[in-house]
């Protein structure tokens, strides 16, 4: 079986979360099957500007063709146009313009896609929001496996990708909540679908010893690993720890990860920058929690390796996707305002046996649902399907894109008005056989 | 916070979020969030301007009425120049030389002029009109500058009153908050004392009914007392006993709500009596025949006797 991966952006050094797991994705299939990644020659994902030279090239092992980006994205231009579609009645083409203003327009990967459509057998498009995955799927639907990635933002309300979702052959969810919200917008109900998300390798020996030596740091602490930004929930962290330090809390909070904002200066925040992976699982483990404070995420692979370290985690309630896999795994508390997170954190803190239990559900639940082998696993039993209905004679069906009239009517609803009717909170259904 | 009731295999995080959620809702009742005092406040400047029958959104009108004002201020348009005039403006002309002999031609022809109207009142107008002008303009800039001092002074004094308002909400939080805890004291103190007289009628009951103190004045305990083998009565065994001088106990406040140093005194008294029936707290009850000065234990504001001052209670049952 030969397989395509088609992504935005693919490099050793990109650690985007689609990006690292389509790299993660792309190395275990090619244990099994041929695989070579399809990509663009952008390394920069607010520009798309062409960095990496095009071409085939190896990554880890990986066969990767890259294709040149035709523009970088003017951010005005692309602001204008997501307020619009976003927020006013706008039309089918309005979308469109949306979509090539945001990138990374490679119509040469496209191309290739069609000239090249039979030379694989099925190609795993990630990231449905994007130039590539938009044009591919309809260029090669009958072939197409998708990776959403999709999470609450109005860009999953947009009209333009119900029929991409309807397309494809197959979908790998991340996680429960993606797969409502996806079936939501778009009634995709029929399309094959597999909650799969990534794995992860933890190792067996990480040490808080090892950690403490290297940075000094005697007293318990929470910690939080990633982006040190406004959009992933910092600045709320840092206003409710700091309240809680104020009020009595006992533990300190370490960040792992460059800043992109303002570190607070508190003489219980201790930031450590950047760490390699022996480093960061050493901080985990140490750790008496951690903390994911992210309003928005499809799957933390963070937090998945907090439990597969059997460390408790405290996650941003009004995530839905967080708070469902700590509801079902039974792993972790969740904080919907101040009050919660300090009577979260204060149970953790002081509650060894709470904190114990949750770790350990915690492991248990990542080595049932998210280590390679079983992801391994769900991805070859959806191949393996897919090719049992394609020797039946079983293909999808694209739906034919509407006339140039009827792309230019205003008629469509603002994207962020239907992404807020779509219903909110974990599913809840799955709990028992998830967990 | 160890009041969750764990059993790993069977842990379930919604219950335990329950647990907090009810637990937040309980501390609710006494800590309240700044922007809940916020917002209790808010409601309070509302109801305070009610009754006088104005409009019921008006700390909400008032604030949006000076920030109106205020943008009305800097946003008025700057008033034209004054015009400079006098009687000889309506002749002149700004052409230079032809303007000039024009002017002196207009000159040469006012009195045909006259003849068919007369201009000077119109003119002695205008004059007064300017001057009008000018006075009205300084006046004005006068009321401006006035206004803008007064809309800063009221938007300070908005702040303060708000402020005042914030304050007195949270003072009249703590204030309910202690009177619940006094209440919540004075229970416990009631509990405490019918709890000490239950327990000294235990006492009494298993004494047989017999008398079970001497006389209070007798400090002196019978010799059967202080052998102890062979009483009928069952010896009592007394708590540690604290060194003379030493305070009453952690909280400084004995059981019956005596201070310290109170406490601290019969401590010294006990000391001084040996122990025995004579050291009963039930001895007080006793009617005493004469005055006794040196009680080992003196009656509380209910009437009841005080249990030992350590704090421990009057049998070891």
């Amino acid at each position: 079986m030969k397989l395509a991966v088609v992504v935005q952006r693919y490099g050793a050094e990109l650690n985007g979360g689609a990006e690292l797991h389509a790299r993660y994705i792309a190395q275990r299939l090619a244990r099994h099957s041929s695989v070579e990644v399809l990509t663009t020659r952008a390394r920069d994902y607010i520009s798309w500007e062409d960095e990496f030279p095009e071409g085939e090239d190896t990554v880890n092992g990986v066969a990767v063709r890259r294709f040149g980006v035709s523009r970088v994205r003017d951010p005005d231009d692309f602001g204008r146009r997501s307020d619009r579609v976003f927020n006013q009645p706008h039309s089918l083409n309005d979308e469109l313009k949306w979509l090539d203003s945001e990138g990374p327009t490679s119509p040469a990967l496209i191309r290739y896609l069609g000239d090249h459509a039979s030379d694989y057998d099925y190609f795993i498009f990630f990231s449905y929001r994007y130039y590539h995955a938009y044009h591919g799927i309809r260029t090669v639907a009958s072939r197409a496996v998708l990776v959403p990635t999709a999470e609450r933002d109005p860009a999953l309300g947009l009209k333009i990708f119900g029929p991409t979702f309807r397309a494809v052959r197959a979908i790998m969810y991340n996680s429960h909540e993606e797969q409502a919200l996806i079936q939501g917008v778009s009634g995709n109900q029929h399309v094959p679908g597999v909650v799969v998300g990534v794995g992860s390798e933890v190792p067996v020996r990480a040490s808080s010893d090892r950690f403490r030596r290297r940075t000094q740091l005697s007293r318990r602490f929470a910690i939080y690993v990633g982006r040190i930004d406004e959009n992933k929930g910092c600045a709320e962290l840092f206003d409710y720890f700091q309240r809680y330090s104020q009020a009595g809390g006992r533990l300190d909070l370490v960040l792992v990860g460059n800043p992109v904002m303002q570190i607070p200066a508190h003489p219980r925040i201790h930031h450590l920058g950047f760490m390699s992976d022996e480093e960061k699982y050493d901080a985990m483990v140490a750790a008496e929690v951690l903390i994911m404070p992210s309003y928005f995420e499809s799957l933390s692979m963070v937090t998945l390796e907090a439990w597969g370290m059997g460390v408790p985690v405290l996650v941003n309630g009004r995530c839905d996707v967080l708070r469902g896999q700590a509801i079902r795994g039974n792993a972790g508390l969740y904080y919907t305002n101040y009050e919660e997170f300090s009577e979260c954190l204060r149970a953790l803190d002081r509650d060894g046996p709470l904190r114990r239990a949750l770790g350990e559900n915690g492991r248990a639940f990542f080595r049932q649902h998210y280590t390679w082998p079983v992801i391994d696993r769900k991805y070859l039993d959806m191949l393996e399907q897919l090719n049992t209905d394609d020797r039946a004679g079983t293909t999808g069906q694209l739906e034919p894109m509407p006339g140039w009239l009827a792309r230019r009517r205003r008629t469509v609803r603002p994207a962020g008005e239907i992404v807020a009717q779509l219903p909110t909170g974990p599913v809840l259904e799955s709990r028992k056989s998830a967990s | 916070m160890s009041e969750f009731t764990l059993h790993t295999e069977s842990i379930d995080v919604e219950r335990i979020m329950g647990q907090i959620r009810q637990r937040i809702e309980e501390k609710r009742g006494e800590d309240y969030t700044e922007a809940q005092i916020r917002e209790l406040a808010n409601v309070k400047i509302e109801r305070f301007l009610k009754p006088e029958n104005i409009r019921s959104n008006m700390a909400e009108y008032y604030k949006k009425r000076l920030k109106e004002q205020q943008d009305a201020l800097r946003a008025a348009p700057q008033a034209p120049p004054s015009f400079e005039f006098d009687p000889d403006i309506i002749y002149r002309s700004s052409r230079g030389f032809s303007g000039r002999l024009l002017s002196g031609i207009r000159k040469l022809l006012n009195p045909l002029l006259k003849f068919f109207f007369n201009p000077a009142p119109i003119v002695h107008a205008l004059t007064i009109q300017q001057q009008i002008n000018e006075r009205q303009a300084e006046v004005i800039s006068q009321m401006v500058r006035s206004q803008t001092e007064f809309i800063e002074i009221a938007a300070l004094n908005y702040e303060v009153m708000n402020n005042l308002v914030v304050e007195m909400t949270r003072l009249s939080i703590e204030m309910k908050n202690h009177k619940m805890r006094v209440e919540s004291v004075a229970g416990r103190l009631d509990f405490d004392e019918r709890r000490a007289r239950s327990l000294e009628r235990v006492v009494q009951n298993r004494d047989g009914g017999a008398p079970t103190s001497r006389p209070s004045g007798d400090t002196q305990p019978p010799p059967q007392a202080a052998d102890g083998d062979s009483s009928p009565r069952r010896r009592r065994r007394r708590g540690r006993r604290r060194p003379v001088g030493l305070p009453a106990s952690d909280g400084g406040v004995s059981v019956d709500g005596n201070t310290g140093e109170k406490a601290t005194n019969m401590s010294a008294e006990s000391a001084k009596t040996p122990s025995g029936p004579s050291a009963d707290p039930s001895a007080p009850k006793e009617p005493s025949p004469e005055p006794a000065p040196t009680v080992t234990s003196q009656p509380s504001q209910s009437g009841m006797a005080s249990p030992p001052v350590d704090g421990q209670e009057p049998t070891d049952r």
